[in-house]
């Protein structure tokens, strides 16, 4: 009797645990449904026929919108400009987390141990401000009548005009926003490291530069792979270099800028689907080949 | 195991189902087109400069006092964010600021109401006729223009020509720094008689003689220059045949070569490479530019902010006999929205009264006038803008009439010489379903580098094997719009 009086007891206890998990659960689950799955059965649907914003008139086009994208020179030409930029501009990736780890590096030196909190602060400072201060700001910067750069080193460089020189600007740009993320990320996973490594390899008498490549960088793999999915697939939705950095320079054109162009812009919110069906089906391929090819460079315990 | 789990999932699933239908019917609520059904209150979309977004409020607080039963919401935006706006949200607002460039989009769509039945044509005459016709559209045989069966889509706000004008301080000094000959220089500038692109070329570098042409401190001719002016100018345009073929000849690559060579050979306007660098007002406000191009609703701003005097001059025409110079006409009218006119007539017939006020009355018109908005629309007013005692700047004024009037002569006040006629014309991109055309067209010169070019011959050759990804462009765009 009382075997079975525990069992109900404990039966009643997991239902209310599995309700509440459940509750848990379907709160994100209902914000996948409707703001991911939905919007991606809409755009798979929109893709397929030539939508026009402006009438709200539908009419079926099959496959036409994709083929469109690469192969109809009316549209083909913005296209492939902006996956070039677009490809061009992931360069600033492995950059940024070269600097973020070069930091992090530098905070856990014994140059600037004294200070570190200072530096901390001051090296996180471009991740808490605002990305649209930040482009407005480095436009500054880059400006080629009065900006910062041409006048400290006296050059009349067109920044702006240049298709080469806009993506370094803008991968400077991206490099210095997110130096404090990147950084950041790297200091927690080299302090999660434990000291007895170190311990074990002054003992051995490994140098400063031994010890970061032989135990710190391979130990915080996990971390830079993170660095780098993330990275990847920001960079492949980037809007903002091209919306208001580069003022829509075909220079720094992006896939994203691209899409908002045709579908806001001229109304093509089939061309513009397709396009972003395109680009989702390109960041799944390039994260399924990163998952795949990390068992070869991330460690794993 | 896998049993429970799939009972799990499936209560997830079900809870899951069960809010986005609430969450469904939440949205379907709330999405109607969250308009008051009042028919005395009024959602009104613009856009514009901080002073002119003052004199609206004026506009609508004088309105509410003339009419107290009425109330007026007006919401503005940046106008370069404003049409993605009105995309998204075509049916919130009442009455809205519609642009020449998109008009035919929007009318054609059937978001504007057809103000055929509201408006007479005895109404209709007090205003200019090339601003009243822009704003007609047939939409069965899909042309622009008052025609037999066209729809009246839009009350005219007003009609912007365009015209160049001048920093006479800086002028006054260039021409004493370059030891030029005051006379020859104001023989050019006149307001009646358009200098061709020659006379232009060689006044401009004339006048910056002085400067470093390598410095990007310099003072320049002129910061930009408006290819539509010059196209129109040069007798050439962008298509023939109702957008139906292109117009690449021999007339438009001059103009196309004309604006660049401005820049890459007489070094008279900013190079490409200082694309990004300060913006053409303020260059001209920090008197960093001699001349520079304005419509009648700069005045506004021109009247506050500007510390110099300064004068307008008609568009320098091509060097060929037969051209002219020919501006450009920016435009916009007030339309008022067809699915707000469909579900509440009565509020349809306030947001008529408060459009046609504002395109129409003379209260409003004299007051835009005198805040510095525009040209009024009445013809009656022309007198009134162009008067010597209403002493503001710029003297020539008259220009902007000469520009609006100078193909029919509406109002018996143009001033021009008739062999030298000065005419507008309205925008580009107002004669076209989207700009997916003028977009690729800049695109192209960009890609081909071309603003950074000297020959004559290269920018040639560029531009004619552009003809048919034009033609293409054109073609695509008309199947679109007339199916």
């Amino acid at each position: 009797m009382n075997a079975i009086a525990k069992k109900t007891k404990k039966h009643d206890i997991h239902k209310s645990e599995r309700r509440t998990a459940q509750l848990f659960i379907a709160l994100p689950v209902i914000g996948f449904c409707v703001f991911t799955l939905l919007t991606l059965i809409a755009v798979f649907a929109f893709s397929l026929m030539d939508y026009n914003v402006y009438r709200e008139e539908f009419a079926w086009l099959g496959f036409k919108n994709f083929s469109d994208l690469f192969t109809n020179s009316i549209y083909s030409t913005a296209f492939f400009r902006a996956i070039g930029n677009t490809m061009f501009l992931l360069l600033g990736i492995p950059v940024g987390m070269i600097v973020g780890l070069a930091l992090a590096a530098l905070l856990q030196s014994r140059a600037i141990k004294k200070c570190n909190k200072f530096f901390q602060v001051l090296f996180y400072l471009p991740a808490v401000t605002s990305a649209v201060a930040i482009n407005l700001v480095f436009r500054y910067i880059f400006n080629p009548e009065y900006g910062l750069i041409n006048n400290l080193f006296n050059t009349h460089i067109a920044w702006f005009k240049d298709p080469w020189l806009l993506k370094i600007a803008v991968i400077i740009k991206n490099t210095w926003a997110g130096m404090g993320g990147n950084m950041i990320l790297c200091l927690a996973a080299m302090l999660a490291i434990p000291s007895s490594y170190y311990e074990a390899a002054d003992i051995d008498g490994a140098s400063s530069s031994r010890k970061f490549f032989t135990i710190t960088l391979p130990l915080i793999t996990p971390t830079l792979f993170y660095m780098l999915i993330t990275g990847i697939i920001g960079g492949l939705q980037s809007y903002a270099d091209a919306q208001v950095f580069a003022a829509g320079e075909n220079g720094a054109q992006t896939i994203v800028y691209f899409i908002w162009v045709y579908g806001i812009k001229q109304g093509k919110q089939g061309l513009a689907s397709a396009a972003s069906l395109v680009l989702a089906i390109f960041i799944m391929i390039v994260t399924l080949v990163q998952f795949k090819l990390s068992n070869k460079w991330v460690y794993e315990d | 195991m896998k049993g429970k789990f799939r009972n799990h999932m499936k209560k997830v699933f079900a809870v899951a189902a069960a809010s986005m239908l609430t969450l469904g019917s939440f949205a379907a609520i709330a999405c109607g087109d969250g308009r008051d059904s009042d028919p005395k209150k009024l959602t009104f979309w613009f856009w514009g400069s901080p002073a002119e977004i003052n004199v609206y409020n004026q506009l609508i607080q004088q309105y509410q006092d003339e009419h107290p039963d009425v109330t007026i919401a007006p919401i503005h935006f940046e106008s370069n964010v404003y049409m993605d706006k009105f995309v998204a949200e075509r049916n919130k607002p009442d009455v809205f600021f519609m642009p020449d460039t998109d008009f035919l989009t929007w009318a054609d769509a059937g978001v504007m109401l057809n103000l055929n039945d509201y408006v007479t044509e005895e109404e209709l005459n007090l205003l200019w006729p090339e601003a009243v016709n822009e704003y007609y559209y047939n939409p069965e045989t899909k042309t622009l223009g008052k025609s037999e069966g066209a729809h009246f889509y839009g009350f005219p706000k007003d009609l912007g020509p365009v015209c160049l004008t001048y920093n006479k301080t800086l002028l006054e000094q260039q021409i004493a720094r370059n030891n030029l000959d005051r006379d020859e220089v104001y023989d050019l500038l006149s307001a009646d008689k358009a200098m061709t692109w020659t006379q232009f070329r060689t006044l401009l570098k004339d006048l910056t003689k002085d400067q470093d042409k390598s410095s990007p401190a310099q003072i320049y001719g002129i910061p930009y220059y408006e290819m539509d002016i010059a196209m129109y100018s040069n007798g050439a345009d962008y298509f023939k045949n109702n957008a139906e073929t292109h117009g690449i000849d021999d007339r438009f690559i001059e103009a196309v070569a004309f604006n660049i060579q401005l820049a890459t050979v007489d070094k008279v306007m900013p190079s490409a490479d200082m694309s990004g660098g300060t913006d053409a007002y303020t260059k001209f406000f920090n008197s960093r530019t001699i001349f520079t191009w304005m419509g009648p609703w700069d005045n506004a701003d021109f009247w506050t902010q500007v510390k110099f005097g300064y004068d307008v001059i008609p568009a320098p025409r091509g060097d060929h006999d037969d051209t002219q110079s020919v501006s450009m006409i920016g435009s916009m009218c007030y339309g008022v929205s067809a699915a707000m006119a469909a579900k509440n007539p009565a509020k349809a017939k306030t947001a008529i009264d408060f459009a046609k006020w504002l395109s129409m009355s003379e209260t409003c018109q004299k007051k835009s006038m005198e805040l510095g908005q525009q040209v009024p629309n009445l013809l009656s007013m022309a007198q009134d803008f162009i008067s010597s005692t209403w002493e503001v700047e710029p003297a020539h004024r008259s220009l902007f009439v000469d520009i609006i009037d100078g193909n029919s002569n509406s109002v018996g006040i143009y001033s021009s010489e008739a062999e030298d006629k000065i005419s507008g014309k309205t925008r580009s991109l107002y004669y076209t379903y989207d700009s997916t055309w003028k977009d690729n067209l800049m695109s192209y010169i960009d890609d081909r580098n071309l603003w950074r070019e000297t020959s004559y011959e290269k920018i040639k050759s560029a531009l004619e094997a552009y003809k048919n990804d034009l033609q293409a462009d054109l073609n695509e765009m008309n199947e679109r719009w007339k199916g």
